[in-house]
């Protein structure tokens, strides 16, 4: 499956390698380079994840007593839970919202951020902040915040009339809170990549564009998006196969409530394998190979897509 | 049964595997590290006997350090450490106990692999519902032996609360605290709203009642807190109805009372809007030190809080129904893992003891103002005259066991009990759509 | 009037500015107010954003709850073994896959990438019983070693590398250096701003981290801070005062690096720009 995939992918990673010859000299250096992240990933990566796709066929729970072969049972199950559906489409929602979110409000504000001048000085030691900061920390004082009761962003609302916004408590609100909030902690980093890259695009090009008339508009999507592309095809990737693990979020904010709402795949993984006896350890592991391979086909697809337009 | 062994062998093999192609020398060096566990194990067991006639001979013992895990994170957990710290210091048996306390999730992700991979703590504390899943995987040491080999009388201690320790008649615990669910309510907020505040409601009629005279929207005050993310077991045994019998599998949602105590519920919840929406337990506690709401069920560990912030509260036992009143009950107990070695056990079984002194459970109900369980101690002049105490105990005579013992317990909490409790009070189904999908959600469950 | 229609013309970028910093340091500013309140004022209502009397409680119930120094020691030796170590890995691996050709680099690399797909919740059982099968359970070389490379930071350092001209290496290689020199002397140098933007995000990850500190260590005298303060929040009865107050000194040593390092940061960044 590998092989196909990465030939397939190939565009992305490495089409002129295969055109070149190697030089035996290079090859041994650059294998020396890889080895050592390579041998740490085999060994505490490969080695876990293989044994959890080899749980995942059996009937075992955490004690790991009285283990047998399930073979497809555990699979089975996963197509037939009405979480594991609620779930998928949280993740969903929660990625599809987050990733355009986090990723256009620093793409928008690197645009004025590259600028120098003291404001955008300003705001550059600021937002990065919220990233350095742990989610349970940030969790707590969002949730906090938003407390409809006890908060103070929902009493300053009542105050000035709008009533009863209960955010992280009302079905239908506490997804898009927790996809605000994340957006909120994430937008820093993504924006730094991307000024920093914004400010890599040399400036030559822009005046070359200006003596050709070229409007503001037309400089941004004709020399700032394609030169900065492969910075924002990298956020977009990373972002969206973090999205698509969100855990941390909600099991500090909503702990997947209420009425399931905003249960992700990975925390319908740790009820079963770890919250709730009988500690099911296999069909926790099917329910990771499923969404494992949901990131990887998503991850695959946006590459292609994604890095075939920058090349 | 033979497919099984064959499993557990194969996978045996391909974890030796793991670690084998995991780092080339490590194989090795596990089987040869096995092997000396083993020795030292033996060495162990054998100077432990040594050491016990020497100790017998001379006074003095070997010094022996237990691991402890367990959940008392917050307040109770400083008091706990605190009883622990003074046992290190005034025992005369040389033993010292290190401490490790974390969050229940923690410890239940950590513990089980711990225990397989023989890297357990020697002593572990957590709540009597986690025992029947332990001990359907054989996690836990039979402690069958320990009220004759301490001389601790057991019938000192109310037969309820020994009773959550055991399962399948062995005994697998030695309880640490014990508690009910109760009623709180705020006398302040009573008086204020007309009622007499030393007067709760006793019934579920006075309860709706009482809470909607209570609530007062424009002080963003609530009548009565139900935390959506719980269960309610009091109403429903209140009017007769109940869950599932653990001794037959039997699911015994789908009644007439179910329906009936669903919709009293959703009427209070929903219509007459007597408790904050959504809220969950830990947010409720919030709004009850806050003054915010003037009734709260929830067990003895509010009343610390209660007290610090000065709220004037009292404390009186669940509502009755047609039925009567019921509380669920709950524990926790000290265990000790599978696989913990003789000298570790004897060790820890004099704490146990030490902790099953009258002079330690009064410290630990007086300060933390859980029930009384030891007969001799229930005659201490001091716990009867404690207002808090009398009341908590007087609270606790209608506790109920709930699925305790029984290993799906808490698969039906989380997958059935708590979201038909949820879709009822936030009005997301019917009470009669709820109670429907949480029948058939418990016949899965049972079904395992 | 013309300075007034100056002023005007900056209003907009004076309105966006002024709007991001209250919407991303009031939070900020709430908790540290907030870690001084009696727990009376936290949880009061209505809400007050500044206590009504300042007081350390919290903070001395934190310092005598846990052994906060040990913790910190533990967690900077964690964090800061992983920062160094993962961004050399880091860096090599990327460079290797950005700059130079070799038989299977574009499998290897898709391979590399799966493993950024695999939440930590899915492995981390086998991956405890295999650090305690290797012998390397309690101890910072068990901690230490399982986090020395990432594939985001592979992924990111490769980014980085294909972004610089190609011109570098060919001189360096026309001047007969090996391929480490040509990564050491000339390579490094112009990522600097990556490297240190990688080094502060693999160190306020670990600082931060809660499950996997928490999952490879068995002994209490092993836990981090984050994993420290957690116990702080009760099971049954959150205590929201302590809770704040544990947050505010999680934070407290990250802020303070951020300060330090936000300048060559953020700065280096600039530079970069205006140099090009």
């Amino acid at each position: 499956m590998n092989e196909n995939i990465s030939r397939e992918k190939a565009p992305g990673g490495a089409p002129a390698t295969i055109k070149k010859k190697y030089r035996p000299q290079q090859q041994k250096s650059a294998y020396l380079f890889i080895l050592p992240s390579m041998l740490i990933l085999t060994v505490f990566v490969f080695v876990p994840l293989f044994a959890s796709f080899i749980i995942s066929l059996l009937d075992m729970n955490i004690f790991m007593q009285d283990v047998s072969f399930a073979g497809f049972k555990n699979f089975a199950r996963v197509f037939q839970d009405d979480r594991v559906r609620g779930a998928t489409w949280n993740t969903f929602y929660f990625a599809i919202l987050e990733v355009p979110l986090q990723i256009g409000i620093a793409l928008l504000l690197s645009i004025y951020v590259a600028k120098n001048n003291r404001y955008t000085r300003a705001l550059r030691s600021i937002y990065y902040l919220p990233f350095v900061c742990s989610m349970t920390a940030v969790g707590i004082v969002w949730s906090m915040l938003l407390d409809p009761n006890l908060g103070i962003l929902p009493y300053l609302l009542r105050c000035i009339g709008i009533e009863s916004i209960s955010f992280l408590k009302d079905p239908d609100l506490a997804m898009p809170t927790v996809i605000v909030v994340s957006a909120w902690k994430g937008f820093g980093y993504t924006l730094t990549l991307i000024t920093a890259a914004v400010l890599n695009v040399p400036s030559s090009l822009y005046e070359a564009a200006e003596m050709d008339g070229a409007n503001t508009w037309q400089k941004f999507t004709h020399i700032t998006i394609p030169g900065i592309w492969p910075t924002v095809s990298f956020c977009i990737v990373t972002t969206t196969i973090s999205a698509l693990q969100m855990f941390d979020q909600a099991y500090v904010m909503t702990q997947g409530g209420p009425l399931n709402r905003t249960e992700t795949l990975v925390q319908y993984i740790y009820d079963r394998g770890f919250q709730t006896a009988p500690y099911d350890l296999g069909y926790a592991s099917a329910i990771s190979v499923y969404l494992f391979a949901i990131i990887a086909i998503i991850t695959f697809v946006l590459r292609k897509f994604i890095l075939e337009r920058g090349e | 049964m033979k497919a099984k062994k064959v499993m557990a062998e194969v996978l045996a093999v391909m974890l030796a595997a793991v670690s084998v192609t995991g780092c080339g020398s490590s194989g090795q060096n596990e089987t040869k590290g096995a092997d000396t566990t083993a020795e030292t194990e033996a060495a162990e067991a054998e100077t432990k006997e040594d050491t016990d006639t020497a100790a017998a001979e001379s006074g003095e013992s070997e010094p022996v350090t237990l691991q402890f895990w367990n959940v008392f994170t917050g307040s109770d957990g400083d008091i706990l450490r605190a009883i622990v710290d003074n046992y290190n210091e005034t025992n005369t048996d040389n033993i010292t106990i290190e401490m490790d306390i974390m969050p229940n999730d923690t410890l239940q992700q950590k513990l089980p692999a711990a225990i397989a991979t023989q890297t357990a703590p020697d002593l572990v504390l957590f709540g009597v519902e986690n025992l029947a899943p332990y001990v359907s995987n054989d996690s836990l040491e039979d402690i069958s032996d320990f009220w004759d080999v301490t001389g601790v009388d057991k019938d000192n201690f109310l037969e309820n609360v020994v009773e959550l320790s055991y399962v399948d008649g062995k005994l697998y615990g030695t309880p640490m605290q014990y508690n009910v669910s109760y009623l709180y309510w705020n006398k302040d907020l009573f008086e204020a709203a007309g009622l007499d505040p030393e007067t709760p409601p006793a019934t579920m009629d006075e309860l709706a009642e009482y809470a909607q005279k209570l609530t007062d929207p424009s002080k963003n005050q609530f009548g009565l807190a139900m935390p959506s993310n719980t269960t309610y077991m009091q109403f429903l045994w209140a009017n007769g109805g109940d869950a599932d019998d653990p001794e037959t599998n039997k699911n015994l949602l789908d009644s007439e009372e179910n329906l009936q105590t669903l919709t009293w519920m959703q009427d209070l919840a929903v219509n007459k809007k007597v408790t904050p929406a959504n809220v969950t337990g830990s947010d409720a506690d919030a709004m009850l030190q806050a003054g915010q709401v003037a009734m709260y069920m929830s067990g003895p560990w509010q009343i610390n809080g209660l007290r610090e912030q000065g709220i004037n509260f009292g404390i009186a036992p669940c509502v009755a129904g047609s039925a009567g009143a019921f509380s669920p009950a709950g524990g926790c107990s000290y265990v000790i893992p599978k696989g913990t070695d003789a000298a570790k056990k004897q060790a820890a079984y004099k704490f146990m003891k030490y902790w099953l002194t009258d002079e330690i459970l009064k410290e630990w109900s007086q300060k933390n103002g859980f029930p009384v369980w030891s007969r001799t101690l229930a005659e201490d002049p001091e716990i009867q005259n404690d207002e808090v105490l009398n009341s908590i105990s007087k609270a606790t005579e209608i506790g109920r066991a709930y699925n305790l013992g029984y290993s799906l317990a808490s698969q039906i909490d989380n997958d059935v009990m708590i979201p038909m409790f949820e879709n009822v009070l936030t009005g997301a189904k019917t009470p009669e759509e709820a109670l429907k999908d949480a029948s058939a959600a418990m016949d899965t469950v049972l079904a395992q | 009037m013309r300075g007034w229609k100056k002023t005007l013309r900056r209003l907009p970028g004076f309105l966006l500015t002024f709007c991001i910093i209250i919407i991303v340091l009031a939070p900020f500013l709430w908790l540290f107010v907030s870690s001084f309140k009696t727990d009376s004022d936290v949880i009061s209502y209505p809400p007050r954003f500044f206590p009504t009397e300042w007081t350390f409680a919290q903070y001395k119930y934190v310092a005598s709850s846990i052994p906060i120094f040990s913790m910190t020691k533990t967690t900077v030796i964690f964090a800061g073994g992983v920062t160094i170590l993962s961004v050399l890995f880091d860096s090599m691996a990327g460079y290797a896959f950005a700059r130079m050709n070799f038989k299977g680099s574009g499998l290897l690399f898709s391979i590399i990438l799966l493993t950024m797909m695999v939440p930590f919740q899915i492995i981390m059982t086998p991956l405890y019983i295999e650090v305690y099968k290797l012998k390397l359970l309690d101890t910072y070389l068990g901690l230490i070693l399982p986090r020395a490379t990432s594939a985001f930071g592979i992924y990111m350092m490769k980014s980085f590398f294909q972004g610089l001209p190609k011109s570098i290496e060919e001189s360096g290689r026309i001047d007969g250096m090996s391929e480490f020199r040509i990564f050491r002397s000339l390579m490094l140098p112009l990522c600097k701003p990556a490297l240190a933007s990688l080094a502060i995000f693999h160190f306020m990850n670990n600082w931060n981290d809660l499950l996997y500190p928490l999952m490879l260590t068995s002994s209490s005298s092993m836990r981090t801070l984050s994993a420290g303060l957690a116990v702080l929040v009760g099971n049954k009865v959150i205590k929201y005062g302590p809770t704040l107050a544990a947050a505010m000194i999680s934070l407290a040593p990250l802020l303070i690096l951020y300060i330090f390092c936000q300048k060559y940061f953020v700065e280096g960044i600039a530079t970069e720009g205006v140099k090009e």
